[in-house]
């Protein structure tokens, strides 16, 4: 098994100024297991592109079973079996599963007429050699993202893959998905498959990994086996510094002080009797996995999807919240899950990001627009989150990820909000800017903004919240304390509650 | 001095808006010297022709700019003409209930010749201008709650509109050309200030209102918020519903002087006046003024029709007496608005290929 696939050496590739990789070599065996981690702007994504012949490097080599390769074009690189798995997948929603496989065989074998039979036959052998059961006549718009993940991976295998590299494939993925996507990519590796899986999350890099390799900005900093490594080495390798935890300062709830209440809230189809309090100081987790419920009460909470029924008390008044206009007119904030659909208007500038929620109090006396304002409103928090941008002209799209977060934060900081509602603040944050967001919500607890954290980031839970409440099928079913929990009792609780709904799913 | 120029080239590498307008300035430029060098001896930048041409780029204009709010926040509006054309059959509906015909068995028998009394009562024709504005108002709303309320998609919604305004105006005229508007209403395309053409006056008003709106006030930015990513606005607690109900109001109304201004050009009403081309120029105008979801500048909308009345008069002129000219202004518009996607896109891959897209 020793058997040396690839190999890059000295890879550099500039962009304009930047220097996005800066000689770069690695190599990966058959059928081994490697993970690529760095933050973002590390150089992951364009060593990906380098790899699947989408860029050209400006210096370097590339070997593919000995073969050397100057200029690799991306037909050349899926010819030497190398398939890149993006995370939007490139499926066609609007095709069955079985068509989906089989496409790529459907226009290279250039048959005039489709034999359906063999198309079904083909995708069936496809799923067999990953081990998974998906109905082959469904629409891939119906299914889960893990289940077109899985589609995405046999098709790859189809398509006779010696390496297939994956893009942050568990991103949207639920604790108990990814669980049976690493089973899947151990079969492959035992197939004499190599994977390459480029990943943020630290706890996944030690479970998948044979070997890691870190990037950061743009150079190769480690290369070594992930059994030898711990999360804190992995952490203080990506970012260059050293992420202290023992010092987190949580500020201390004020318990006769609540700032807000829900009682005995309902939404058909999303939760039931959900009741809790959030006092003052306080950073109040909810977690749950995909379907507990969780995303509808952060909407039902911002009047985005208004509650059947309950009551919601504000600073001891009752308000009524059934419009997102009910909601932010009472003082709440929410940052969405989804920050590319929800939170962003990518195109625009910087600054018209962060204006967006409050623009109707820049008005100058005339009742026009103050572009002034504006820009000094932004400018200050661009300065206080530390928004990473040469100025704030900038379209929102040419920041990373974790700065584009921030322009969400800001923008409802800036509206000053008494509660704030955040769903998965930190999905597809790079690790330094993590560790900055929860910082950040820790101080805006601190000061005296309510804070209702939902996420199923079981270490984010633990290093920012107080509370945690877990929620299962629409229920909140357990409360936990932080101090008298760890993380690995949640993460149990939380894949238990999993395992026990799939068995009831089977019985049904 | 080094900071200054930095932030000075960011500002032009940023401005996407600004460079089509210097695009669309020097194609005018080009076209006006091309014409006139051409068309030297017949006069294509006298005083008569420039007046015409004036007036003619006018109406569309307006036109083309209530179709670019709607495409600016994302949607668009093609019930535009058939709102202008039943704003002025209903006026003149109106005044034939005023001053009812002579001899005949009422309304309903003919309804195609006014006959105006020799000194008509002045509310009447301020109530006879202001019939289309409220149609136009009318138009937005209707529009404005289909889209905005009901989340029908923008180009079925108006074209649901588009033909309901039709029909209500073919069955009132029954399908024929109502003449005979009083004299007073021709000084709106006939006359002048200062020796500029009213429309062509009203056009650069509008362009300018416009651009206010657009650029300075709040609801121009929640315009461009709600065209740029409407999901995001609604979470970042812009009222949609109320943005998209304005600029269909706008939309309307704008449509509505328009009409107004065709009205007072034939002296008519037809419910289906310019039916056929006027709304795909305007669609072809936003186009070519590079208005998108989001973005976009009047300004530019101006230029551009600048253009192409330039095109079309200077075509004509050159081509006066052949057979068959006037089709090879359709062709102009055409080749223009190729080359101005062929420059766009190449600018476009210079930049992306000069900053990497990772």
């Amino acid at each position: 098994m020793e058997e040396e696939l690839l190999r890059v050496e000295g890879i550099t590739k500039r962009f304009g100024g930047v220097t996005a990789l800066d000689d770069v070599s690695f190599s990966i065996n058959k059928g081994e297991s490697l993970t690529l981690v760095g933050q973002n702007g590390s150089g992951k994504s364009t060593m990906i592109k380098i790899i699947s012949g989408v860029y050209t490097p400006d210096e370097g080599d590339i070997y593919i079973d000995g073969k050397h390769y100057g200029k690799m074009s991306p037909l050349q690189s899926i010819q030497a079996g190398i398939q890149v798995i993006y995370q939007d997948f490139s499926l066609f929603p609007n095709l069955t599963v079985a068509e989906n496989i089989a496409l790529n065989d459907l226009i290279i074998s250039g048959a005039k007429t489709v034999n359906w039979n063999e198309v079904k036959d083909f995708a069936r052998e496809g799923l067999r050699k990953i081990n998974v059961d998906i109905p082959l006549a469904a629409l891939v718009q119906d299914l889960s993202t893990a289940d077109r993940q899985l589609i995405a991976i046999s098709k790859a295998i189809l398509a006779d893959a010696k390496l297939i590299i994956m893009d942050e494939p568990t991103t949207a993925l639920t604790q108990n998905e990814v669980k049976a996507l690493f089973k899947v990519i151990h079969d492959l590796n035992q197939q004499g498959i190599a994977t390459i899986f480029v990943s943020h999350k630290l706890t996944e890099v030690r479970e998948i990994g044979e070997r890691t390799i870190i990037l950061r900005n743009g150079q190769k900093i480690l290369d070594q086996d992930a059994t030898e490594l711990d999360i804190k080495t992995i952490e203080y390798q990506m970012t260059g510094r050293h992420i202290d935890r023992s010092s987190i300062q949580y500020s201390e709830p004020k318990e006769d002080e609540v700032i807000f209440e829900v009682k005995d809230f309902n939404l058909s189809h999303g939760f039931f009797d959900v009741s809790f309090k959030l006092y003052k100081n306080e950073v109040l987790g909810i977690t749950g996995l995909l379907g507990s419920g969780r995303t509808e009460l952060a909407l039902s909470l911002f009047g985005q999807k208004p509650a059947d029924s309950g009551t919601i008390i504000l600073e001891g008044k009752e308000i009524k919240i059934n419009s997102i206009f009910d909601a932010t007119s009472n003082g709440i904030g929410f940052v969405p899950e989804d920050r590319l659909k929800e939170g962003l208007f990518l195109p625009q500038t910087i600054n018209n990001n962060i204006a967006a929620k409050i623009i109707d109090s820049l008005k100058n006396k005339l009742g026009f627009l103050d572009q002034k304002k504006k820009m000094d409103l932004a400018g200050e928090w661009i300065e206080r989150l530390d928004v990473k941008t040469p100025h704030g002209e900038l379209p929102a799209s040419s920041l990373s990820g974790g700065n584009q977060q921030r322009l969400v934060l800001a923008k409802w900081l800036a509206f000053n909000p008494k509660v704030l509602i955040l769903n998965g603040p930190t999905v597809g944050v790079d690790v330094g800017s993590k560790a900055a967001i929860h910082d950040l919500i820790r101080n805006l607890a601190k000061e005296g903004m309510g804070i209702i954290l939902m996420s199923d980031d079981i270490p984010e839970l633990m290093h920012t919240c107080n509370r945690i409440l877990l929620m299962h099928r629409g229920r909140i079913v357990e409360e936990f304390d932080r101090e008298s929990t760890n993380e690995d009792d949640l993460n149990t609780k939380l894949i238990a509650d999993d395992r026990d709904e799939n068995q009831k799913r089977q019985v049904e | 001095m080094k900071k200054i120029k930095d932030i000075f080239r960011n500002s032009i590498k940023n401005t996407k808006v600004d460079q089509q307008s210097l695009l669309l300035l020097i194609i005018f430029v080009i076209v006006m010297v091309f014409f006139s060098i051409v068309n030297t001896d017949k006069g294509f930048i006298s005083a008569r022709s420039v007046t015409s041409m004036a007036v003619q780029l006018a109406e569309i204009g307006i036109l083309a700019v209530a179709m670019m709010v709607t495409i600016l926040i994302g949607g668009i509006n093609l019930s535009i003409n058939a709102t202008a054309n039943l704003g002025v059959v209903l006026s003149g509906y109106f005044l034939f209930l005023m001053y009812p015909p002579p001899e005949t068995g009422g309304i309903a028998a003919i309804f195609t010749q006014i006959t105006m009394p020799d000194n008509p009562a002045s509310w009447v024709l301020i109530v006879a201008m202001i019939i289309p504005l409220i149609v136009g108002v009318i138009s937005g709303i209707l529009n404005g709650y289909l889209v905005g309320y009901i989340g029908v998609p923008p180009i079925l919604a108006t074209l649901g509109t588009l033909s309901l305004f039709t029909g209500i105006a073919a069955g009132l005229t029954k399908g024929r050309t109502i003449t005979g508007f009083p004299d007073q209403f021709a000084a709106i395309a006939n006359g002048s200030f200062l020796k500029i053409p009213i429309p062509f006056l009203l056009f650069l008003l509008i362009t300018v209102i416009t651009y206010i709106i657009l650029n300075h006030t709040t609801l121009g930015f929640k315009m461009r918020m709600v065209g740029t990513n409407v999901t995001a606005s609604e979470f970042s607690g812009i009222n949609n519903k109320a943005v998209i109900m304005k600029t269909y109001i706008i939309s309307g109304v704008l449509a509505s002087v328009a009409g107004i201004i065709i009205m007072s050009r034939t002296m008519s009403a037809a419910y289906e006046y310019g039916a056929t081309t006027y709304v795909l120029l305007t669609i072809l105008i936003t186009v070519l003024a590079g208005i998108q979801n989001g973005f976009g500048n009047v300004i530019n909308i101006f230029i551009s029709m600048l253009i192409l009345q330039a095109l079309s008069t200077g075509f004509q002129m050159m081509l006066q007496g052949v057979r068959g000219s006037t089709f090879f202004k359709d062709f102009s518009w055409g080749v223009l608005l190729i080359v101005i996607f062929v420059i766009n896109y190449l600018v476009r891959r210079r930049k992306s290929k000069a900053t990497g897209n990772n």
